[in-house]
């Protein structure tokens, strides 16, 4: 083939075999789910979605400790969440069933624990309940060796408190009659 | 006579000298490429069965507008959601996906801001009693990726990894991104850091993965005073939804660059940026 087209021939030949090269190395190097939904990898939204879930809510703990829930459940804790203090499910339980134990804060560690929400420091709102712990110690006559549990049940802060409180004005009101 | 063949001997070696050296720089980085492609080719298409899937969503399935409140007059800055996000993203030491900074504003109007730990380890009096006289005003801030509609991380990111899910949501590919850290130049917020351990960008994902799966973001089920809010403003009875219908004054953050963050905070102060 020596006609004085051969040169457009050949360039459209080639021009025709880049192009079709690109669009193989397009097929071959693009994920599969490219352009599912948009201008990126659409399984990676599934597996952003199927990470594993390592905190639970607090309902993942009614069934086997209700008595607890149902203790703080009528408490100025209500709204605290287990594993805020008590670390996350999945290190303790999976399917229902226990796999270690959960971390207990006792000692000064408690004590820590507490005062992170209740120690008065500037920027917390008025209204949330604030100590200083000496100063409270001291106010409410008691060694200052002591720590939180020994007055507040961790769960129902005033529930002990309140249970005295009462009894106190029952006995008083006894005795005055 | 003679000195003009030894001369065009000489070019000829030269040349086949340096046509044997290109040869062989060639084969050379064909014998590095070849391993590298097989693997890379391995790695793209074999990545429909690498991923062992619970569930199986389909994102344009989801009708829910999802919306992020947080409450600034009830915020404690305890410091909780910064150790639950911690853990439940496998956040590294020294990066944060959410964190909570501290403004006090003095007598003089003079706003100061910290944020030891970025509020994780709590917050203390020792440093504001040290440099203010006396406290007009202080109250905590917590902030997260406020998951624009209009995000100008995703715009520049060169390789797509990052992008808006059809639902909604700004998420990283992290298979992908190829950690330029074009997108933490980007970011108006400063939330994306670059993971140490993927070696890619990372940011909050207001818990994505759980979200999905009908729980709450790990940070508003650890918020022991409800200042952090995460609901579905389509249906009317979230609590989301009653604030933003409600005549609570709601606020963005840098609402001039015209991101339109999802995430609103109630009642916060002109001195927030």
């Amino acid at each position: 083939m020596d006609g004085p087209n051969q040169f457009w021939i050949r360039s459209v030949i080639v021009f025709f075999s880049i192009i079709a090269l690109v669009l193989l190395a397009r097929v071959i190097m693009l994920p599969k789910t490219w352009g599912e939904y948009g201008y990126y990898r659409g399984a990676y939204i599934n597996q952003e979605a199927n990470k594993p879930l390592i905190h639970g809510e607090n309902n993942s703990c009614t069934e086997c400790h209700i008595e607890i829930i149902e203790l703080k459940s009528h408490s100025s804790h209500k709204r605290l969440s287990c594993e805020s203090c008590h670390g996350p499910v999945s290190t303790h339980a999976k399917n229902g069933k226990k796999t270690a134990d959960m971390p207990v804060k006792i000692g000064d560690a408690q004590i820590d624990l507490c005062l992170k929400c209740h120690q008065k420091t500037i920027g917390r709102p008025e209204k949330f309940p604030m100590i200083d712990h000496y100063e409270h110690l001291s106010k409410q006559n008691v060694k200052s060796t002591h720590t939180c549990d020994q007055c507040h049940t961790v769960h129902a802060p005033l529930e002990n408190i309140n249970h005295v409180k009462k009894q106190r004005t029952l006995r008083e009101a006894l005795d005055g009659k | 006579m003679e000195n003009k063949i030894t001369q065009s001997l000489i070019d000829k070696d030269r040349r086949g000298f340096i046509q044997k050296v290109i040869q062989g720089s060639m084969t050379g980085s064909l014998m590095l490429m070849i391993p590298m492609n097989s693997d890379l080719f391995g790695k793209v298409l074999g990545e429909e069965k690498a991923s062992g899937n619970d569930i199986d969503i389909n994102p344009m399935d989801q009708q829910a507008n999802y919306c992020f409140m947080v409450d600034v007059t009830a915020c404690i800055g305890c410091g909780n959601c910064c150790v639950a996000d911690r853990k439940e993203n496998n956040v590294p030491e020294g990066s944060y996906r959410t964190w909570v900074e501290r403004y006090v504003i003095d007598m003089m109007n003079q706003v100061y801001v910290d944020a030891p730990y970025g509020g994780e380890k709590g917050y203390s009096d020792i440093p504001i009693n040290n440099t203010i006289k006396e406290v007009k005003e202080a109250f905590f801030v917590p902030k997260l990726c406020n998951m624009c509609a209009e995000p100008s991380c995703t715009q520049v990111c060169p390789v797509a990894a990052t992008f808006t899910t059809p639902d909604g949501f700004v998420i990283v590919d992290s298979e992908h991104c190829v950690a330029c850290g074009y997108c933490i130049q980007a970011c108006p917020y400063g939330v994306r850091f670059i993971n140490e351990q993927t070696k890619t960008a990372d940011k909050c994902t207001w818990c994505y993965h759980r979200v999905r799966k009908g729980k709450l973001p790990a940070c508003v089920n650890a918020c022991p005073t409800g200042a952090r809010k995460f609901g579905d403003l389509n249906d009317k009875s979230s609590e989301v939804a009653k604030i933003f219908n409600s005549k609570t004054r709601l606020k963005v953050l840098k609402k001039e660059l015209g991101n339109e963050p999802q995430l609103y905070y109630v009642d916060l102060h002109e001195e927030v940026v």
